[in-house]
């Protein structure tokens, strides 16, 4: 629909790219955004006391406000990362006693689901503070379990619950409001903590609706360049995290026994931020409001539905996910019966499909729910259509016969 | 089609070696957690000889017959020359074009033998 916007897929017009899960395209306004700051706009932020730096600091935090609007936030809520991965460490590091106490009943929640960079950190700050670590089971029709959810809930201290928004693997969708409104009725104690990454690009986001406590997401997989993302927080959280980068830029003070910290949002980005890539983000998100986040929802609605008959009448396709267009993103699990998932992406690319093969960074999902070792990925964004995935199933059919011969 | 010439295709669908090895006195399992390919290795070495062997495992086509074709290769050879033996070697045997993301596909059997050889030292 919207091929013509991204230049690598002019330049690669027999590709197809399913693969938007792990990152989006770009499209031209985010590549010359950068271009042009660079060739025109370079300087440090919030230094220098000449116009071309305080031009610069203008553009960062107009992105900031861009990006602070798009999800209904405020801009000193919005934390520039380098992606979800570090904004969930910052959290999971940054909490401090009053949060998560050391050596105590205390547990931190995840799901079985999670992604890695949602898991591993809360796992790994629940060994070092020595509390329970719990995983919210996921049902057989590839949904979060909230039966389980509540019964841990009522069991347990929970003092973390660390969920995707939307799952990168099955493409479910979790009814954040819902699960959010239970647990702050039925469990006041416990810290929101939500990975956006794959839910961004896909659907209105309303941190102040959902009252969540915090959301992350990577500018990477919204049209936007690498290595740059968002951290946003409710403001009495950011206060009390402890900054685990310290150094240039976020202190107010600094003496020699100790040093005092900025005001937010600076306290949190320690060191020459990712100018560039916050401003390239700004573009992709001013890029994306322009299309319309619910246009781009309805479109790829469309999208699944089609995908979903397709497969239904594809023989030895096994679908890892909900098997429907509700409460579900266009990102499709499967294996083909006798082709291992490796093989099935690699003659898929002979016929220039894009595809993911692996676990896609959640083991623990593949252990416990799917029971495969790997499956196929395809993943869609708003410069797919229904042809991409008629050439998709082409592609199995082709190597099916590979296969049999 | 490069990848998926008849020869590797045979020795997926048909694995020489493939089974246990009772009398194996090194085995070793590795795995591609990457990919959840698996290879069990099992050897009989004998006075530096490898005199038996025979491999199991789930994977794909690559890991599985290269690994098949591997075990041909090194049935009654020397200890030695596996241990030097690359991957390089190997593709040669497997005769076809990877792409570099199927390099470790191929190499998980190699990898597992010499290892296997190195236990057993």
């Amino acid at each position: 629909m919207y091929k013509s916007d991204f230049p690598l897929l002019t330049n690669h017009p027999e590709l197809v790219y399913l693969d938007s899960a792990a990152t989006t395209q770009k499209p031209n306004v985010v590549i010359e955004a950068i271009k042009h700051f660079y060739e025109n706009e370079n300087a440090n932020v919030h230094r220098g006391i000449y116009k071309l730096s305080e031009n610069a600091t203008d553009l960062y935090e107009q992105s900031r406000n861009t990006i602070a609007s798009f999800i209904n936030s405020k801009p000193e809520n919005i934390i520039f990362t380098s992606g979800v991965t570090e904004g969930m460490n910052m959290i999971a590091w940054g909490l401090g006693e009053e949060f998560i106490e050391t050596n105590s009943d205390d547990m931190l929640l995840m799901t079985s689901m999670e992604h890695h960079s949602n898991l591993v950190p809360w796992q790994q700050r629940g060994i070092r503070s020595d509390v329970k670590l719990g995983y919210v089971k996921v049902t057989k029709d590839y949904r979060l379990n909230l039966k389980h959810l509540h019964e841990v809930v009522k069991a347990q201290n929970v003092k973390i619950l660390a969920l995707t928004h939307m799952s990168n693997t099955l493409g479910s969708i979790s009814d954040l409001k819902q699960i959010i409104s239970f647990m702050r009725k039925n469990s006041p104690q416990t810290l929101i903590v939500v990975d956006g990454a794959q839910a961004i690009a896909h659907l209105p986001v309303d941190v102040v609706d959902l009252d969540v406590d915090f959301y992350a997401f990577s500018g990477h997989k919204i049209f936007g360049p690498t290595g740059i993302g968002i951290l946003y927080g409710k403001s009495y959280l950011l206060d009390r995290l402890y900054p685990i980068h310290t150094g240039g830029g976020m202190i107010r003070t600094v003496e020699k026994a100790e040093s005092t910290w900025a005001p937010l949002p600076d306290k949190l980005e320690a060191g020459t931020p990712n100018i560039a890539g916050a401003i390239g983000l700004g573009k992709a998100i001013e890029y994306t409001k322009h299309i319309g986040i619910q246009k781009i929802f309805d479109y790829e609605q469309e999208l699944i539905e089609y995908f979903i008959t397709k497969a239904n009448s594809t023989d030895r396709f096994n679908l890892f996910g909900p098997n429907n267009t509700k409460d579900r993103g266009a990102v499709f699990s499967f294996e083909v019966d006798g082709i291992h998932a490796h093989d099935l992406a690699q003659l898929l690319d002979e016929k220039n499909i894009a595809v993911r093969a692996g676990h896609h960074c959640t083991q623990i999902l593949m252990k416990e729910v799917l029971q495969v070792p790997a499956t196929v990925r395809a993943s869609f964004s708003i410069y797919n259509d229904k042809h991409d995935i008629d050439m998709l199933f082409e592609g199995i059919d082709y190597a099916k016969t590979v296969f049999s011969s | 089609m490069d990848i998926y010439r008849q020869n590797l295709m045979d020795n997926y669908k048909n694995p020489q070696n493939f089974g246990d090895l009772l009398d194996a006195n090194a085995i070793i399992v590795l795995e591609n957690t990457n990919c959840g390919d698996k290879v069990k290795i099992q050897l009989k070495i004998e006075n530096e000889v490898i005199s038996d062997v025979k491999f199991d495992g789930e994977g794909c086509a690559v890991s599985i017959a290269s690994a098949s074709i591997l075990t041909e290769h090194i049935k009654g050879k020397k200890v030695s020359e596996i241990e030097e033996m690359s991957l390089e070697d190997l593709l040669k045997l497997i005769g076809v074009q990877l792409t570099v993301s199927r390099l470790k596909c191929a190499n998980l059997g190699l990898e597992a033998t010499k290892k296997a050889i190195s236990e057993h030292k």
